[in-house]
């Protein structure tokens, strides 16, 4: 679906059905979508240059289905008043209009989607804020995983189809959970809202990429020409 | 957005002005100056000073920047570490490729290994780990510190910096878990093959190349001819006996008990094959000591010589009366230098006792003098005896050589 930016008038283009939010190209307004109705929710940041061979428009396969990358979430986290890392969540957008999310983060990529779990000890302890300790084990949709971390995310900016807002400065408590054999989990707290994501670690050269981002210096590897 | 390539970043170092370039902007957390040595936050986008520094730094063997191909995909070299465990020193470069992420290149007793970050958990059963159906053989935990840091890494990166370390092993693969407070983070290493790093970076001699009996002969031979060639040199030197000559000099002010201080003082050239340089330490210490820590650096081959000195006076009274020990003068001396340009890197720390027998000195100047050829008698015998050293160890890795695989390759 294409329309006008409700603040610059600048061309907008929707490319999925069910996610609720854009930011403009042109101005970074926010843009709600509420059926035919778009409102203005604020100005996203943007996201700082990175290295990253992926860009919004940059297709792929996972497990037979096909997506394309069409929004991204700069986050990072801090220690006391340092920042001590950055990562970014790609919203990959399926061919059967579900999403799931590419994470890039020291040079890894995850590959998760969703979940509706309920009942399991970590969502409780993620939802009242009891202490998590990385090393301890935790269940989650019936896999067993170890948590690597539990931190706060705060987002630094923001482009392209979203499932949700996301201002610069807004926090989520965030837990990371890997299992034995390539299988990742996290579960993140914003607001009162608990939501649970399951995946696996991925390859870039395992994901049939297309329309990669040129890197200046570097020829891109066999498997990413074309 | 599309037509606009990742790019390095091109930056200032806030300290020294020097350029700095950020290969993986946005992975990159700490960047150390390859000109000062400063720690810089790459978190922050103008690049702020996390730690100033003006200590002389080690040039790694792969210089940063450096390509090579390693299985099959080409790495640069972004950052180097040297490290050390309780009784073992090891160099480890952090290699990135954009599509690839991060690799580690362990250099450890002349052996190279390929290493990189697990994405999943090996299985802990006793003191054995499990990772895709193989067992790991633990060893005993030690702890391993962080001696010196240059580049740019994904994390925050400081020297001093100690974490409790394990390493497991099953053949030409280990598996190495470093547990910090926060977490715990596991690396898989592979064994390469002698010869794969000299060869993908360019590096000659080839690194890692094992060396075989006939290359242990010739050695033999060229240490023979080095020696021969060093005698007749120190006896046309003894002949010639050059006066001694003050070449640089500088001055340190120490805070007793305060921090170390690292000084860089050249150049120390040397013109001749071979000089014996002498570093001599002047200072005014009371009841207090300065431990001193020098190394002469070849600026491009980066080759080291070591050598430490305390400067001390310690003086009270007692029932025999007025007593005083101690050497405030120190002189250190570096017997035989090959010829080269050389940077003296002088790390110095003040210390002095607490209590009654307190020194007070609110600072300690500590004048280092280099001079160069200085008195021959005991630098005589001295650089004989290091000159037959050569030879000695020679015949003795030819007599070795013969008995098995040669694992040296340090040269």
């Amino acid at each position: 679906m294409t329309t006008l930016c409700p603040n610059c008038g600048a061309e907008i283009t929707f490319r999925s059905i069910g996610l609720s939010v854009i930011v403009c190209d042109f101005c970074r307004s926010t843009i709600l979508r509420s059926g035919d109705v778009l409102s203005i929710m604020g100005t996203a940041a943007t996201v700082p240059d990175t290295i990253s061979p992926l860009q919004i428009g940059t297709t792929g396969v996972h497990n037979g289905a096909s997506f394309e990358l069409i929004g991204r979430v700069r986050w990072s986290w801090s220690e006391g008043e340092q920042i001590m890392g950055g990562w970014t969540e790609w919203l990959a957008l399926f061919a059967d209009g579900s999403h799931g999310w590419l994470a890039e983060a020291m040079g890894r990529y995850m590959l998760t989607r969703r979940i509706d779990a309920v009942g399991d000890p970590i969502l409780k302890a993620v939802a009242w804020g009891e202490p998590l300790t990385p090393g301890d084990g935790a269940d989650l949709a019936g896999s067993s995983y170890a948590i690597t971390d539990a931190r706060p995310a705060t987002v630094v900016g923001s482009d392209g189809e979203l499932p949700f807002a996301a201002p610069k400065g807004e926090t989520v408590f965030s837990v990371d959970m890997i299992d034995g054999a390539g299988g990742c989990a996290s579960v993140q707290k914003h607001g009162d809202n608990v939501s649970a994501y399951v995946g696996r670690y991925v390859a870039l050269s395992d994901l049939q990429l297309r329309n990669l981002r040129k890197i200046e210096g570097w020829p891109p590897p066999a498997w990413a020409a074309a | 957005m599309k037509d606009d390539p990742g790019a390095p970043r091109a930056l200032t170092c806030p300290n020294c002005g020097a350029p700095i370039i950020v290969r993986a902007a946005g992975l990159t957390v700490s960047v150390i100056c390859g000109n000062c040595g400063s720690t810089l936050d790459a978190a922050d986008p103008v690049l702020t000073l996390i730690e100033r520094s003006n200590a002389a730094l080690a040039r790694p063997l792969i210089p940063l920047g450096s390509r090579g191909s390693l299985d099959g995909i080409e790495w640069e070299v972004v950052g180097y570490l040297e490290r050390s465990g309780d009784d073992v020193e090891w160099e480890e470069y952090l290699l990135f490729n954009p599509w690839s992420g991060y690799r580690f290149l362990i250099h450890v007793e002349g052996n190279w290994r390929l290493g990189q970050a697990l994405d999943r958990l090996p299985r802990l059963d006793g003191g054995t780990a499990l990772l895709d159906g193989d067992a790991y053989r633990g060893s005993d935990p030690y702890n391993a510190r962080v001696d010196f840091v240059v580049g740019e890494f994904y994390w925050r990166v400081s020297v001093g910096e100690t974490v409790a370390a394990t390493d497991y092993s099953a053949g030409g693969t280990s598996l190495s878990r470093e547990d910090n407070a926060q977490e715990s983070s596991w690396t898989q290493l592979k064994d390469l093959p002698p010869g794969t790093v000299g060869k993908a970076f360019g590096l000659t001699p080839p690194l890692g190349a094992g060396k075989t009996a006939n290359t242990a002969w010739r050695d033999f031979v060229h240490s023979l001819i080095i020696a021969a060639i060093g005698f007749a040199a120190l006896l046309v030197v003894l002949v010639a006996a050059p006066a001694s000559q003050l070449i640089a000099q500088d001055t340190l002010l120490l805070e007793p008990e305060g921090p170390a201080i690292t000084r860089v003082i050249g150049p120390v050239e040397i013109q001749r094959r071979s000089s014996a340089v002498e570093v001599r330490a002047t200072t005014e210490v009371e009841n207090a000591w300065v431990d001193l820590g020098y190394a002469l650096v070849e600026r491009r081959t980066q080759q080291r010589f070591e050598a430490s000195a305390t400067a001390e006076y310690y003086s009270g009274s007692d029932a025999d009366g007025n007593w005083s020990e101690g050497d405030k003068r120190p002189a250190s001396l570096f017997a035989s230098i090959p010829r080269g340009s050389y940077d003296l890197v002088v790390e110095a720390r003040a210390k002095q006792w607490g209590g009654s027998f307190g020194g007070s000195q609110p600072s300690v100047a500590v004048t280092i003098g280099i001079v160069r050829d200085t008195g021959f008698g005991g630098l005589f015998l001295f650089a004989a005896i290091m000159l037959a050293i050569g030879p000695a160890w020679r015949a003795w890795r030819l007599y070795s050589s013969g008995a098995g695989p040669d694992r040296d390759t340090t040269w």
